[in-house]
């Protein structure tokens, strides 16, 4: 049986682990208390907003974590090129992340999956609610202020026929907030592909987690929230879902 | 690299403070605006919302968090003997309750006050601190969800629409301020997602069962909007400072201090004297964050045109580093840890971008100057 996975999305601003609201870092944490055993995979993203910023500092925390985590690692943030896909493998990324990189140049994800099979491209898209696009939503890159003009569902279907192997879905009205995820958001994207959709932004409780699976159609539920990292929270928000008939691995 | 606001001495690490583009902190803006504000004008809105919203039958016209400190007990003061209110003064009870703080709350109750007190279960209290200190440096996450929610649950079973919170922290001492409302008419989707971070609901593990979190789950919002609660920033109406409010309170009734002369960490003894916790906490904050609780006294001082920069600095050289010894032995009974296990803890919490370690001693990378 497929299992749905809970995953943990780490933002780092210049290397440093910082919690996110509306794509502001808000609150910095050390990543001390980050469990990497009981949790279903770990997300790293560096969400400096300087294009030219070294990146060194990302790199190395990925490395450090990458040497205890015994969970597959995503990790993106500013990937544009082939080579910078390479850099992060290189670093102990199982797979990357794109977003604005693959708005700008969708091939990128074809290049990607050639060279390391569609189950390491994860395509990232922030999405804005919108009055004028079908649906209601607008998917946007570069930090979500740049509009795509696509709908998130059409720009999921476009990255599943490019390559990519999974899709995550990033409310931008949620980010940091503990309202719950955007439901109808990730349904329109749930079922415009046939590849696991994470849904991410907004997880606040554990029934939020399996509203996610049931109402969303996730595959994948991703919290961002500092306080659900430890093993104790895993723990217990598994046994959660399970009881609530969700299948996940405990 | 950590940068310090220009004019007081608040680090960047603080959780969401705003710095603008001359380096001065949104705390220290607030401060300034205070100077352009039609006071009077605010004190006609105060009575404007006590009017429309104090209930028409019933004994009380109003609840007040009230601690038992300088802050909540000058607006309780104020509002019952100045403005001729008739205040529910409504506690959660601190985690370690302090003497001085018993007796300040009994100085109270005797001008005149009723009062409703919950102490938490204590198996799981202090089962939650110890988590919550092991997991997130601060033992307090769940007192803060069970002082935020027991106002209001006191407001939907007394049915009491009116509460007066004292200030908004995120204004006044530096954060995000989501809206000008937001420095006016408490948003409990904020506090729960900026001062509390998590929904107490995720607390169940095998000792907290789910009515356990009785005293730290909000109220269901069906109720809250049938009572129609409004709780209010007494600070948005009233010019606030921590200072006044000392010099306020001290006049009216025995209002006793911190027991050597001042508090662990700072030079303040009227502050934040109620639990025993505090002490631990504020430290908590100097090694996650790196800055104490001098450094956070000074500026709300400095701020109040109360000292200047220069003697906040020296004041912030001199203690913000100090251990809490007073009641060392006692949080660690608390927190059922050792010493070696408390040690281990704290230095988890360090963060590498703020600290140094050189040989055994930590070292602050960049100290406030």
């Amino acid at each position: 049986m497929l299992r749905n996975r809970l995953i943990t999305v780490l933002t780092f601003n210049d290397g440093t682990l910082f919690r996110t609201k509306l794509f502001e870092p808000d609150y910095r944490y050390t990543h001390n208390f980050v469990d990497s055993w009981s949790v279903d995979e770990i997300v790293m993203l560096d969400v400096t907003r300087d294009p030219s910023a070294d990146k060194t500092a990302f790199y190395e925390v990925v490395t450090q974590f990458a040497k205890e985590c015994f969970v597959p690692l995503a990790v993106g943030g500013g990937i544009r090129t082939l080579d910078d896909a390479r850099r992060m493998m290189a670093v102990g990324g199982d797979k990357v992340v794109v977003n604005s990189g693959a708005v700008e140049r969708p091939e990128l994800i074809t290049e990607i999956a050639e060279a390391y099979g569609s189950q390491c491209v994860v395509l990232s898209i922030d999405a804005r609610k919108s009055e004028t696009l079908d649906g209601g939503y607008e998917a946007f890159s570069h930090f979500a202020t740049r509009a795509t003009g696509k709908t998130p569902g059409e720009w999921a279907r476009e990255g599943e026929a490019l390559g990519a192997g999974e899709i995550m879905i990033t409310s931008v009205e949620r980010d940091g907030s503990l309202q719950g995820y955007d439901l109808e958001l990730c349904r329109q994207v749930s079922d415009a592909v046939s590849l696991p959709v994470l849904g991410m932004a907004g997880a606040g409780n554990w029934k939020h987690f399996v509203e996610g699976v049931e109402k969303g159609g996730l595959s994948a539920v991703c919290t961002q929230n500092i306080y659900h990292f430890t093993e104790t929270s895993i723990a217990s928000a598994k046994k959660f879902m399970e009881k609530k008939g969700i299948p996940v691995r405990l | 690299m950590v940068k310090y606001c220009k004019t007081c001495l608040m680090p960047d690490t603080r959780p969401r403070i705003v710095f603008d583009a001359d380096g001065v902190c949104n705390a220290c803006h607030t401060a300034a605006e205070k100077a352009t504000i039609d006071w009077d004008a605010r004190r006609a809105e105060f009575l404007d919302y006590v009017e429309r919203f104090r209930p028409e039958d019933g004994p009380y016209d109003c609840i007040v968090p009230w601690s038992g400190g300088k802050d909540s007990s000058a607006i309780a003061w104020k509002l019952k003997f100045e403005f001729g209110l008739n205040p529910l003064l409504v506690t959660f009870s601190p985690l370690m309750p302090n003497d001085i703080a018993v007796h300040n709350r009994e100085e109270m109750l005797k001008a005149g006050f009723d009062h409703v007190m919950i102490r938490a279960n204590q198996k799981v209290s202090r089962h939650l601190s110890r988590r919550f200190f092991i997991e997130r440096g601060d033992p307090k996450i769940h007192w803060n969800a069970g002082v935020n929610s027991v106002p209001v649950q006191a407001a939907v079973n007394y049915k009491i629409p009116l509460i007066f919170y004292a200030e908004h922290g995120e204004s006044e001492y530096g954060g995000r301020v989501l809206s000008e409302e937001h420095r006016k008419v408490r948003d409990f989707a904020e506090v729960l997602e900026h001062q509390i971070g998590d929904d107490p609901y995720n607390w169940m593990d095998d000792v907290v069962e789910e009515h356990d979190l009785a005293p730290y789950l909000y109220p269901d919002l069906g109720e809250v909007e049938e009572v129609g609660v409004k709780a209010l920033y007494f600070a948005y109406f009233f010019r606030w400072s921590m200072k006044e409010n000392y010099d306020y309170i001290k006049d009216k009734i025995d209002f006793q201090l911190a027991e050597n002369g001042r508090t662990d960490g700072t030079f303040t003894n009227f502050d934040s004297l109620d639990d025993k916790i505090d002490n631990l906490y504020y430290h908590m904050q100097f090694v996650k964050f790196g800055f104490g609780r001098a450094v956070r006294d000074a500026c709300r001082m400095i701020q109040n045109g109360q000292m200047t920069r220069e003697e906040g600095l020296e004041l912030a050289r001199k203690y913000d580093a100090e251990f809490p010894a007073t009641y060392h032995d006692e949080h660690l009974d608390y927190l059922s840890l050792s010493e070696a296990e408390f040690q281990e803890t704290v230095d988890k919490h360090r963060d590498p971008k703020i600290w140094d370690q050189q040989g055994n001693q930590w070292v602050l990378r960049n100290p406030v100057e």
